[in-house]
């Protein structure tokens, strides 16, 4: 049986790129690095705990899954703060340049998948970002593999809506009459 | 629309379809790195090792702008009704993003933008593209295309990545860069460009450190009054201004700038790129002294050939390039406005004399260097002030009928003049230049006084 830290190394070597990816896919770049590493430091302390492939990057995906969840609350206490202090005069810093061109159709379907609750944004991301099996998508969510075909095919139906909202079709009623009390 | 389509779209619109490229990809595609970037949101100056103070000259935010500024312009200006040229349909991936490239690169904005799908979009673009343009010509930006290639195939979208190096803040003419490290990164779907990414390396490549910070520093020192028109976040220097006023003290502050501190060296004729059928050979003389010289390209034009060669470069009539030449103290059209020994001038004497004319900036020398095979000296000066006469100049020229007329010297004007002994005759060789002459003809001016050759 291989030392903890030979088995961490290969598990850091064969899941860096795909955590990392999981996690830019959530959050800024810059942020991301960190959740990255805080992931992995999460699963070095687990490391007797990490299950045999094929389970070990859903289990991963699950640790990343809460530490971006509490850096992203963090961030948002930090940008609160950074308001308070606009306020104040005190300037907040810079953002990074980011210099990335996207057309407008993916632009647009990002904007409607944030606005899908949390749970059903993230089995949606897990399976078409991730591309993890709908069976390991359940058995991360701690739901029924019917659960999970049941949210992703009502949050499709919700970002069909919001992409490409149909026209409202109106019921046409007839007017009152004298009978019912019209005048 | 189906489940099938949504599923399509929600894929396609993966932020990082291959984690793979996280491994080289700066997947934010930051103009700098994070520890750069935490540097520069401090106010706090910066403690060098000699323990002196200096304020924060943040790293290439303004350059990197001005370059996706463009890019978006590109994308903005194609005509939502054009499809893409007939062949892209089966061009590969790597041709479509080869040909956008060089489109760019040549500010072809209609070719370039009929590469890219119809609902291409540039995020944060603004108005000020045109200015940006501007700014990065005026500064000397050149973009010099390495290679296309795939990196990642997906089910719907190849991605390609095309790498380059570039020039900017006249370094090519001051002998610095081209700096690398550069890239962009194309996602092609379908026949047409999707999105475009790119990287502008400014610190790991020393542009950044051999050029905009020294720069940056330089101009607040020497010129405090004009950094602050010419920096938008000035004193911090990480931003240009986008004014007219701004954009032309740019200009002419990158040229000072590459005339203050580039090296003094010999111009080997045969090292500069002047094909044959390109060149001429003329004939120069001052009293006994006679002698060849080369002139390269075109445009170089006199009605005094034996005495002068003046070159227009912007517009029909005024010259913005003259050499000429005459000798100490007896030559001909001489006009000497400045404090000579009375004493037997030698080259060094006199030399030293106009490096020490009122008015003037010093750029460099007295240097020795050769011309025609003999030993000279040399000195290189900005014309600062009126001092009464044609400021800081030692000789005046006219040249009344038509043609390349070189006027009067005035300030700014970029003066040098080569001191050789032929003989016995102190001869004078001396060129001026004004502020938007361009390098080009500094380099032409150059060449000539190294192709002379003493009968």
């Amino acid at each position: 049986m291989s030392s903890p830290h030979r088995r961490f190394e290969m598990l850091y070597a064969d899941h860096r790129l795909e955590v990392l990816a999981y996690c830019t896919r959530r959050m800024q770049a810059a942020d991301a690095a960190d959740a990255c590493s805080e992931t992995f430091l999460v699963a070095w302390r687990r490391i007797e705990d990490i299950p045999s492939p094929p389970g070990t990057l859903p289990y991963l995906y699950g640790i990343a899954s809460r530490v971006v969840a509490n850096q992203l609350r963090t961030l948002r206490r930090r940008s609160r703060l950074e308001e308070r202090l606009q306020h104040l005069g005190v300037a907040p810093p810079p953002e990074p340049l980011a210099i990335v061109l996207q057309n407008s159709q993916d632009q647009k379907v990002v904007a409607a998948l944030h606005r899908l609750k949390p749970r059903d944004r993230e089995i949606v991301m897990l399976y078409t970002w991730e591309s993890l099996p709908r069976d390991t998508i359940a058995q991360m969510m701690g739901m029924t593999r019917g659960a999970i075909d049941q949210r992703i095919h009502r949050s499709y139906q919700r970002l069909a809506r919001t992409i490409d909202p149909a026209p409202e079709t109106r019921r046409i009623t007839s007017p009152p009459t004298a009978e019912k009390g019209g005048t | 629309m189906t489940h099938d389509q949504i599923d399509r779209m929600v894929r396609q619109a993966n932020p990082v379809p291959d984690p793979t490229l996280l491994e080289t990809v700066d997947v934010s595609v930051l103009v700098f790195d994070e520890q750069r970037r935490t540097e520069m949101q401090s106010d706090q100056p910066i403690k060098t090792a000699q323990g002196e103070e200096k304020p924060r000259r943040g790293p290439l935010v303004g350059i990197a702008a001005a370059v996706a500024l463009v890019i978006g312009a590109l994308i903005l200006l194609q005509s939502r009704d054009d499809a893409p040229v007939a062949d892209q349909k089966t061009a590969s991936p790597v041709e479509i993003a080869t040909a956008f490239v060089k489109a760019y690169q040549a500010y072809d904005v209609d070719s370039a933008a009929s590469y890219l799908a119809p609902d291409a979009n540039l995020a944060g673009f603004g108005e000020d593209w045109p200015l940006n343009r501007k700014f990065l010509d005026f500064i000397g930006y050149e973009l010099i295309i390495g290679s296309c290639e795939t990196v990642a195939t997906g089910d719907f979208t190849t991605r390609v990545r095309c790498t380059y190096d570039f020039h900017a803040l006249i370094s090519k003419e001051m002998g610095l860069g081209p700096f690398s490290g550069s890239y962009f990164d194309l996602s092609i779907r379908d026949g047409a460009i999707v999105s475009v990414g790119q990287r502008f390396e400014s610190m790991s490549n020393g542009f950044s450190s051999q050029m905009w910070e020294p720069f940056a520093a330089w101009v607040a020192e020497t010129y405090p009054e004009d950094a602050a028109i010419m920096y938008a976040d000035w004193p911090n220097q990480s931003l240009q201004a986008l004014t007219d006023e701004s954009l032309s003290l740019w200009g002419q502050r990158s040229w000072d700038y590459a005339m203050r501190v580039t090296p003094e060296e010999i111009v080997d004729p045969e090292e500069l790129s002047f094909p044959a059928p390109l060149t001429r050979t003329k004939r120069g003389s001052v009293y006994d002294v006679t002698f060849t010289f080369t002139v390269p390209g075109s445009g170089w034009e006199s009605n005094f050939p034996d005495v002068l060669i003046a070159k227009s470069v912007h517009g029909a009539q005024g010259a913005e390039a003259i050499l000429f030449w005459t000798s100490f103290p007896e030559g001909p059209h001489a006009n000497p406005c400045g404090a000579i020994s009375n004493s037997p001038p030698s080259t060094a004497s006199l030399a030293t004399a106009v490096a020490n004319l009122p008015g003037i900036e010093l750029l460099s020398g007295p240097s020795d260097v050769t011309v025609g095979g003999l030993p000279a000296k040399k000195v290189t000066f900005i014309v600062r002030e009126d001092v009464g006469c044609d400021p800081g100049f030692f000789y005046t020229w006219r040249a009344p009928d038509g043609g390349a007329i070189w006027d009067v010297s005035e300030k700014s004007d970029a003066i040098k003049v080569w001191f050789v002994d032929v003989d016995g005759t102190l001869l004078v060789i001396a060129s001026e230049t004004k502020a938007d002459a361009g390098p080009d003809v500094l380099a032409e001016i150059e060449y000539i006084v190294q192709s002379i050759r003493f009968d």
